[in-house]
């Protein structure tokens, strides 16, 4: 079995993290199936929030509609937090999206001189030499109980030092995804990623719980690429193509097909 | 049993950590191939980390001594930590019956998104029409940016009727599925 890796000391960031919420409690594994699984069995066994399990390599680590998300040991960050905003209504449930994206965002820009998009509504994009590619993904997992949210557990992958090059899931990854160091042209470390990650959710997520939404979509907003221009989306069933119009105030992707119907699309991947 | 555990019951009546949540804790770290652990409630901190030769069978469980649980300085401001929410069964209010349902209780969708009725297009459905079913089983998910939410029955009983197909557009408290009470 392979160390574990060194470059994340746990110690280290304990000390430095001054984080209100997000990472009071930090589990680090080699090999999970999946850090989301373990953080929504502690949330199912009634774990507080700011529970963060990192991971060196995930065997079942998992995209949109059960899709593979491969990374090699101790090469990627692979984290699930844990919260549990209560406070917020599950119609705007979708903010959650938008601060996680945000907070990457942020995380990525300080540790890499690099400026970071968004695909809609929350893939992290660099610039690699060939135009802009996918180097981090962020999937939710929610529990609503009732009126209310009950857990939400964020699972982040981003691609830190390893050069995509695999095919998965019959997606090429060498044509669509690129990593950290690909785009810096460094190896890059990822502790003080992983630091600025968490102290950014943690301040986003503070800010949300005192009201903070307009600001929060405003910034996420202006992240998006390819707003008003023409994309593909692939919806659950079938393609739309169109003029990427703008998004609603609940993060619906408005779009303007060729004989100008308009669509609020709430779930589908912007085709690269 | 542990330092932490003497050192959080020993510093403070207020307990920060609480005992039987730092049990409930290395009972997780034992069960699971947990590497590392870092915890902070309040001014507390532990750090617990499994020797360096990690092996596959379940390697012992040690303080490291110079990361042992230290109590800081009360320099820092008081942490807002959230407490664990009550966990309150939820309130089994079922939706008005539309005319046309079979009797039932109605399981219905907590969001707007795509219901998807299993996990990935390659899984057979988690419920199919006739299926008994119990309170929390699995009976589909909805997505709506890039959120999944785990459909669970509040209901025990039969499906009699599955009221939506797998990738179809739902509307909040749009009614997914009829549940006969058994």
């Amino acid at each position: 079995m392979a160390p574990l890796p060194e470059d994340l000391d746990l110690a280290a960031l304990r000390r430095r993290l001054d984080t209100r919420i997000i990472g009071n409690v930090l589990a680090r594994y080699e090999r999970v199936a999946s850090t989301s699984e373990l953080a929504r069995q502690q949330a199912r066994a009634g774990h507080p929030e700011g529970l963060v399990v990192l991971a060196e390599e995930q065997s079942a680590g998992r995209g949109r509609v059960g899709r593979s998300w491969i990374a090699p040991y101790g090469e990627a960050l692979l984290l699930s937090v844990l919260l549990r905003p209560t406070w917020l209504p599950p119609a705007e449930a979708f903010t959650l999206t938008m601060l996680a994206a945000l907070a990457l965002c942020e995380a990525v820009e300080r540790t890499v001189p690099i400026a970071a998009r968004l695909k809609w509504p929350n893939d992290l994009l660099l610039p690699a030499t060939d135009g802009l590619r996918k180097a981090a993904g962020i999937l939710t997992e929610l529990s609503i109980a009732g009126d209310h949210i009950e857990w939400a557990v964020i699972g982040i992958g981003v691609n830190v030092n390893q050069a995509p090059d695999e095919t998965v899931d019959g997606r090429d990854l060498r044509v669509t995804a690129t990593s950290l160091s690909a785009v810096a042209g460094r190896s890059v470390e990822r502790a003080p990623l992983l630091e600025a990650l968490l102290a950014r959710l943690d301040e986003r997520y503070m800010l949300l719980h005192t009201g903070a939404h307009t600001s929060l979509f405003a910034e996420w907003r202006a992240r998006l690429e390819w707003m008003g221009e023409l994309i593909t989306v692939r919806l659950p069933g079938g393609e739309i193509s169109g003029i990427a119009e703008d998004v609603a105030s609940d993060g619906t992707l408005l779009l303007r097909d060729t004989t100008g119907r308009q669509h609020a699309i709430h779930t589908g991947d912007v085709g690269f | 049993m542990t330092e932490g555990e003497r050192d959080s019951a020993g510093q403070s009546a207020e307990d920060e950590f609480g005992l039987s949540a730092v049990r409930e804790l290395l009972r997780i770290i034992n069960e699971s191939d947990v590497s590392e652990i870092s915890i902070e409630r309040g001014s507390t901190r532990l750090h617990i980390k499994r020797g360096a030769q990690a092996h596959h069978a379940p390697a012992p469980l040690f303080v490291t001594p110079s990361l042992a649980t230290t109590v800081q300085a009360a320099s820092a401001p008081p942490i807002g930590l959230a407490q664990a929410p009550v966990h309150t069964p939820p309130p089994v209010t079922p939706a008005p019956e539309p005319e046309a349902l079979p009797p039932g209780n109605i399981i219905a969708a907590p969001m707007v998104g795509t219901f998807y009725a299993a996990p990935s297009p390659k899984d057979p459905p988690y419920v199919n029409e006739g299926d008994v079913i119990h309170v929390g089983d699995r009976v589909g998910i909805i997505e709506a940016m890039k959120m999944m939410n785990e459909i669970e029955s509040e209901f025990a009983g039969r499906v009699v009727r599955i009221l939506v197909k797998n990738a179809q557009p739902v509307e909040y408290g749009q009614p997914l599925m009829v549940i006969e009470p058994a």
